[in-house]
């Protein structure tokens, strides 16, 4: 393996770590904890719908490993953007971050399109417990994907303005792990709810 | 005690870089072989898919997010939500346990 000196200007703490990466994985516990609730919740109501459209009948599970397939290319994209910056390659990073942007939106597309075929086939929030399940926790986890793309866009304008180089590049690590976690939620989605 | 400075803090800190194409492609793979378990092993699908999930889950979290490579604190505040959310799903599965099941397709 490589190693690469990460050179960041941190401020002096009595831990001796970065407090803003501290307080990113500290947000990344409590989300964990947040979408663990939505998981088990609609880990609970499988199978208690009254009537349809059901799971079996309304997911698209190929349309959806094409998604996950996107997503993680997506994560991949991001971790080489910051691999480029920490060996100072600017112009890769931010050839990377747009790769991640362009991914993140293809997925972001993909569910827009598969709710619109759910909701086609007369799933809705309020139809059966199966739509209030699926579209709270798919919708809560594609709100997030669209917050990550948000904030990748910010710090992609950063790199064009030249505030990142191989000495300060923080936000694109804490960026970057705000969107693995990301990546992480639908692994577990997808398992969960398309595949089990 | 004096408190680290900036040089401390970086020299403590130099991430290890692995092969994120391989891990990438593990990935991959393992998302295809979860595809095809739900549709050749319907019946036995949990047993195979909850373990494959947890090695995605995991070669993100070691090797994407830097966890294996990084200071143990950020891996300790990360595993505290882990068992929160654990705990939360254990309580849940307690209290509607005669709900539970997985019907089969």
């Amino acid at each position: 393996m490589k190693e690469a000196v990460m050179q960041s200007h941190s401020e002096r703490t009595s831990l001796g770590i970065e407090s803003n990466k501290l307080g990113i994985w500290a947000f990344i516990s409590s989300e964990t904890v947040f979408f663990s609730a939505l998981i088990v919740t609609y880990m609970v109501m499988h199978g208690r719908s009254i009537a349809g459209p059901l799971p079996h009948d309304a997911l698209n599970v190929p349309l959806t490993a094409v998604n996950t397939f996107v997503l993680i290319c997506s994560s991949f994209t991001m971790v080489s953007a910051l691999a480029a910056i920490q060996r100072g390659q600017t112009r890769n990073l931010k050839l990377w971050l747009i790769a991640t942007m362009v991914l993140g939106a293809a997925f972001l597309s993909g569910q827009a399109y598969e709710f619109s075929l759910l909701i086609g086939q007369g799933l809705s929030l309020s139809k059966n417990v199966f739509g209030a399940t699926f579209f709270t926790l798919t919708g809560f986890h594609g709100t997030h994907v669209l917050v990550g793309l948000i904030w990748i866009g910010f710090v992609l304008r950063k790199g064009f303005q030249g505030q990142l180089n191989r000495e300060d590049h923080l936000s694109v690590e804490l960026v970057g792990l705000y969107w693995h976690f990301v990546d992480l939620v639908w692994i577990i989605i997808f398992t969960v709810v398309y595949l089990i | 005690m004096s408190l680290p400075d900036n040089n401390e803090i970086n020299k403590q800190t130099e991430p290890k870089q692995p092969n994120y194409l391989v891990v990438f492609l593990a990935l991959a793979v393992l998302t295809a072989i979860e595809v095809g378990v739900s549709y050749y092993l319907p019946d036995q699908r949990v047993y195979y898919l909850v373990p494959l999930a947890f090695v995605k889950a995991g070669l993100v979290v070691l090797y994407f997010m830097h966890l294996k490579f990084d200071k143990n604190v950020f891996g300790a505040v990360f595993v505290m939500g882990v068992l929160m959310a654990v705990s939360l799903i254990i309580v849940f599965s307690i209290m509607f346990a005669p709900l539970l099941g997985f019907n089969a397709r």
